[in-house]
């Protein structure tokens, strides 16, 4: 009866002392995703959001890269993140200040808690850079969307930690050249 | 019947230390919770603003960052990042930029001063300075609960920006300066000696 009795209370303590770490724990291991499938509806969330339609990408970005190895030093420096997802949007209509309000609540909705809100800005000029990431085994997946005024690209990469460490020091510029990098491979 | 009582007293005493065991660690972990503040109280500024600057870097993230990095800063000083880096938990900014003055007020601030009226939170220097002809005003505040920094909040208020800068972790106004233009943390000129008028602060709010 009595070693009924501790063991109940130890229990209890045990229960009581663990219980907000085990909240947290369930909380970030909510919400897996199909593989690929917030860089798609991030692409489409553009598309319905904006009413404009992408140029389609893997194929050629992925062509790009094998021609980069031998074509230009720029192009080589995209092998930092070897095969990538790629979506532009040329030339069409990204104005409209209210739309942009609530674009990013649309990104919240559609990436978090899974993925990691690393920067957001809206500048004037520049326009907006949103860059997401999130742990893949040894390396991290980062999801950069850039919209201007008359341009808009998605970019999913890998980066190792050493490569990704640079985009933590200066999220918003790293962010900007990686996928000017990306570009430039696919031209 | 006796015995039998004091062993219920004695269990029971047993499972009250425990429990406040299991509190106190938890509490151990607290100050530095503390020194993060909830910025995005201030949601209505990212509508209101036409420029938007948001950084998150929480812990997990900073980990990540080698435990040596130089970098140099805009003055050629070469600054290892990694070092500094060791002692954060978290780097969180927010800056919103206005078309026209007087688009943000004290109203917009209420949720954040609150917070840094909490215990722990002591307000450290108060710089106002010119930023490209315009008065721009930077109030730090340091999270000392544990008798050691713990954390930094920033305020900087210029005509058409306010700027919120939270630092969870050890570090102090030297390597604040270093940090400045690195993960998103702007340049206010802290600790490089060119302000216009530093105003001693109190000591605690």
């Amino acid at each position: 009866m009595r070693r009924t009795l501790i063991t109940l209370l130890l229990l209890l303590v045990a229960v009581i002392n663990a219980s907000p770490a085990s909240s947290v724990a369930a909380t970030t291991t909510a919400a897996t995703t199909e593989k690929g499938a917030e860089y798609s509806a991030v692409v489409k969330l553009i598309e319905t959001h904006y009413k404009v339609k992408h140029r389609g990408i893997p194929f050629v970005a992925n062509l790009g890269v094998k021609t980069a190895k031998v074509v230009s030093k720029d192009a080589r420096r995209v092998l930092r993140f070897g095969t990538f997802k790629l979506a532009i949007f040329e030339d069409q209509d990204f104005s409209g200040r209210d739309a942009t309000g609530d674009i990013r609540a649309r990104f919240r909705q559609t990436l978090e808690p899974e993925w990691h809100p690393l920067v957001a800005v809206r500048l004037e000029e520049e326009g907006q850079t949103y860059t997401y990431t999130k742990a893949d085994g040894d390396k991290f997946k980062v999801l950069i969307v850039i919209i201007g005024q008359r341009d808009a690209t998605v970019l999913q990469v890998n980066l190792n930690p050493e490569e990704f460490a640079k985009l933590l020091l200066n999220p918003e510029r790293e962010s900007r050249e990686l996928t000017n990098e990306a570009t430039s491979v696919e031209q | 019947m006796r015995t039998k009582l004091n062993s219920w007293t004695k269990l029971l005493c047993l499972a009250v230390a425990l429990v406040a065991a299991g509190a106190t660690a938890g509490r151990a972990q607290q100050p530095q919770a503390a020194a993060r503040l909830q910025l995005d109280n201030e949601a209505s500024l990212a509508q209101k603003s036409s420029e938007l600057i948001d950084v998150n870097l929480d812990e997990n993230l900073l980990r990540i960052i080698p435990k040596k990095i130089i970098t140099t800063t805009d003055t050629g000083e070469k600054v290892d990042i990694g070092k500094i880096v060791g002692g954060l938990r978290g780097v969180y900014v927010r800056s919103y930029g206005f078309t026209n003055e007087g688009e943000y007020g004290e109203s917009n601030l209420t949720g954040v001063r609150a917070q840094l009226r909490s215990p722990g939170w002591a307000r450290l220097v108060n710089i106002i300075k010119k930023k490209a002809g315009e008065n721009m005003h930077v109030e730090v505040y340091m999270m000392t609960a544990t008798g050691r920094i713990d954390g930094i909040a920033i305020l900087a208020l210029e005509p058409k920006r306010l700027t919120l800068v939270n630092i969870v972790g050890t570090i102090d106004l030297e390597q604040l300066s270093q940090l400045e233009g690195q993960f998103g943390i702007p340049e206010l000129g802290i600790g490089n000696g060119d302000n216009k008028d530093n105003k001693p602060a109190p000591k605690k709010q």
